[in-house]
């Protein structure tokens, strides 16, 4: 038997997603240093897709499942990735479960990497009462760079617990399966390991409690060339090239996915086709032929398949998109970039890993802001995940598509990539004007660069299914339940009477008592604010909203308003409760509310200098004038500030010498 | 490479730099971490403690990226300005 539990919260220790855990009459928890593969050996065990990731702080919070040995259910936990410290919280988390650990404890180790490893196990086996293992990972990597590592010597000193495997292949998984099961019910192992010298009690064992990994380590590796790789010397040595690359990279991707010619167009214009000649068409005829009423053919054809389905024709410039993600997430080079873009970060009081954050916020907000937790302290997490909203989420990418084919015309794939370009630009220039507020030092940044990888086609492949299905239940799910209710919504009246037509709706009462937010950026069609309004609950459905109750026509500049509003405005109430729960109410509601009034503030500016183009260009000068010189009389005053606190604790020190 | 001090260990001096002021790649021995709290725990934990070795990688404006326990690390400028080592031959 296979099954997941997810524990975001200690909330969730107590809650009934436990329930499973009282039968179960075993635990294993796989703990060790980041990026040495825990949450792919937690995967091969229970069957699970939790997202993998080749940098720091992927897994930020416990996982759990469950897997069946010797006819016991036993209980997998994944830990995130740290050294049993207590001063992060990742760190913390850990600790928190492996000190109360109650069963086996699996410390997964890079091969290249066995010091820490050791390290790390010793501890554990305090922990756990001796009931540890040591799962060497990634060892063929080792011995491509020229390393080794002496098995039979390793074994003699600290016993049996202790395996070389790939977890990311079956035999590997296997043997990590095996290993568990005899320290868990097989006696006769327990006479040839090591750990049975400790006693009941749970006394441990000196000899081995005591080992000096430094020596042990002389004697058991061969060591690797530790160097960087040639990609990583250029990437250093020359910033300013590297970033005009990665940026140049970025546009290639965004190209490919949504560009004009691009292939996901194509393929986008192929779906759509399918969909449209292979479901509606035949199910139309079919619904006709078979007399049914006017009402439910309308329901099925008008409200499930044209619009619902019609989401599903931007999967595959999705799809390209999550293939560019993946392969910057899997092959390592994130931590790298997170290295070279930490000066630029640290300016506005943010650090390097938050690349790591805000790239998860391309696909998912509320991913994103539980990514925020591996940030080094509590104000950069805060601060990222108030930053995090400017970033366009992937559920925001159909509604642009749509909208710009609508109005964009030839230059539809440049608005396309503004949004997110200016999505990034507009949160780092937040988290300054944050920082600038709220005065702090720079952070201190230590991350490690995971090996550079090439990552493998299975495991894309699954990264891909995962997504598809993920995007095929949100459809299914929030986004049908909205649309469907708002079509039925559309064929009623207030009276509650079969509506002739929409206008006479409770639908388009609802949309025009929301009308008013648009009126001021020249639109007065009611469906739109509706359309906006369905974003809240996912942003996804303003187009399934707008195909099923069509949209008037409407100009270039008030679409592009209204994308404005719609790339900056709150995010989904999914997305809110992330931010909850990492930080906290306080700063769920500040989102809710800051980005509805920026949103609102952005698109009645841009329409406002849109349509009053040559007054603004007069007055442009005059705003710039104005902004540099704020700049420097608020640099001023912070000098100012600075020097009178420096008087005024030279005289407190001379005081206090003086009284001395 | 500027020199941030002397050190003396059994009648002979080293010459002792910051690893943030080092431009230099190659291996050197920590001599003292001018660190507190938690981040001194922190690079307990990733082997930079006094006595170790560390090999430097990369340097450039005060930024390092150096190997320790086998590990690579990036160190941005505060960190490795803290960092006191010297060469080992």
């Amino acid at each position: 038997m296979r099954g997941r539990i997810n524990l975001n919260d200690k909330k969730s220790f107590n809650n009934e997603k436990f329930v499973l855990a009282k039968n179960v009459s075993e635990n294993v928890y796989i703990c060790g240093a980041a990026n040495s593969g825990k949450t792919t050996l937690f995967n091969g065990l229970t069957g699970a897709s939790e997202r993998t990731g080749n940098w720091y702080g992927v897994t930020t919070d416990v996982k759990a499942g469950v897997l069946r040995l010797k006819n016991a259910l036993v209980q997998i936990y994944d830990l995130p990735g740290s050294y049993f410290d207590d001063y992060t919280l990742e760190g913390k988390r850990t600790l928190n479960k492996i000190k109360n650990a109650r069963g086996v404890i699996i410390v997964l180790c890079e091969a290249a990497n066995l010091q820490q490893g050791l390290k790390l196990y010793k501890k554990a086996r305090e922990y756990s009462a001796g009931k540890a293992a040591l799962v060497i990972n990634m060892y063929s990597e080792l011995k491509k760079r020229g390393g080794s590592i002496n098995l039979a010597e390793l074994k003699k000193t600290i016993g049996n617990g202790v395996i070389i495997a790939e977890v990311n292949e079956k035999a590997g998984v296997l043997a990590v399966k095996k290993l568990v099961t005899e320290l868990l019910f097989s006696n006769e192992s327990d006479k040839n390991n090591k750990t049975d010298k400790l006693d009941k009690s749970g006394e441990s064992n000196e000899e081995t409690l005591l080992l000096d990994e430094g020596e042990l380590l002389n004697r058991v590796l061969k060591p690797p060339k530790s160097e960087l790789y040639g990609i990583d010397k250029r990437m250093f040595a020359s910033p300013i090239s590297s970033s005009i690359i990665l940026i140049a990279a970025f546009f290639v991707g965004a190209y490919i996915a949504f560009g004009e010619f691009g292939l996901g167009k194509a393929l986008c214009f192929l779906t759509e086709k399918t969909i449209c000649y292979i479901v509606e068409y035949p199910t139309r005829y079919l619904l006709i032929k078979f007399g049914a009423s006017e009402f439910l053919t309308a329901f099925i054809c008008d409200g499930v398949i044209k619009s619902v389905c019609s989401l599903i024709t931007f999967l595959p410039p999705l799809l390209i998109l999550q293939i560019f993600i993946f392969y910057a997430e899997q092959s390592g080079i994130l931590a790298r970039v997170a290295f070279l873009f930490d000066e630029l970060f640290s300016r506005v009081g943010l650090s390097g890993r938050v690349i790591f954050t805000f790239l998860t916020g391309y696909g998912c907000t509320a991913a994103a802001a539980f990514c925020a937790e591996g940030l080094e302290n509590e104000r950069t997490k805060n601060r990222a995940v108030l930053s995090l909203p400017f970033i366009p989420c992937s559920a925001k990418t159909p509604v642009f598509l749509f909208l710009l084919s609508i109005s964009g015309g030839k230059n539809a794939f440049w608005l396309f990539c503004a949004f997110y370009v200016f999505g990034l630009l507009f949160s780092i220039i937040f988290a300054w004007v944050n920082k600038k507020i709220k005065k702090e030092k720079p952070l201190d940044l230590i991350i490690e660069f995971p090996p550079l990888r090439i990552p493998k086609i299975k495991t894309l492949a699954k990264a891909l299914q995962k997504f598809v299905k993920s995007f095929i239940i949100k459809i299914g799910t929030v986004v049908f339940t909205v649309t469907m209710s708002f079509w039925l919504l559309g064929t009623i009246t207030p009276e509650f009477k079969l509506a002739e037509n929409l206008n006479e709706s409770i639908l388009s009462f609802l949309g025009k008592s929301l009308s008013f937010v648009f009126v001021p950026i020249g639109i007065t069609d009611w469906r739109f604010s509706l359309a906006a309004f369905s974003g809240l609950f996912a942003k996804e459905s303003a187009v399934s909203i707008l195909i099923a109750c069509g949209s008037g026509e409407i100009s270039f500049l008030s679409v592009f308003s209204y994308l404005i509003f719609y790339a900056l405005y709150s995010p989904c109430f999914a997305a809110l409760s992330a931010i909850k729960k990492v930080s906290g109410l306080k700063y769920a509601v500040h989102v809710f509310i800051f980005q509805n009034l920026v949103a609102l503030f952005g698109a009645y500016s841009i329409y406002f200098i849109g349509s009053h183009l040559k007054i603004c260009l007069f007055l442009l000068p005059i705003a710039v004038l104005i902004a540099v010189f704020a700049f420097y009389a608020m640099n001023i005053k912070t000098k100012k500030t600075t020097k009178i606190k420096k008087r005024t604790l030279n005289l407190n020190f001379n005081a206090k010498n003086k009284k001395v | 490479m500027s020199c941030v001090f002397y050190y003396r260990v059994k009648g002979v001096i080293f010459k002792v730099y910051s690893l943030g002021e080092l431009k230099a790649t190659g291996k050197y021995k920590i001599f003292s971490v001018q660190a507190d709290g938690s981040l001194k725990s922190r690079l307990n934990s990733l082997f930079i403690s006094e006595g170790k070795t560390l090999v430097v990688l990369y340097a450039k404006n005060g930024k390092a990226i150096i190997s320790a326990g086998g590990v690579v690390i990036g160190l941005s400028r505060s960190v490795a300005r803290r960092i006191n080592v010297c060469a080992v031959e």
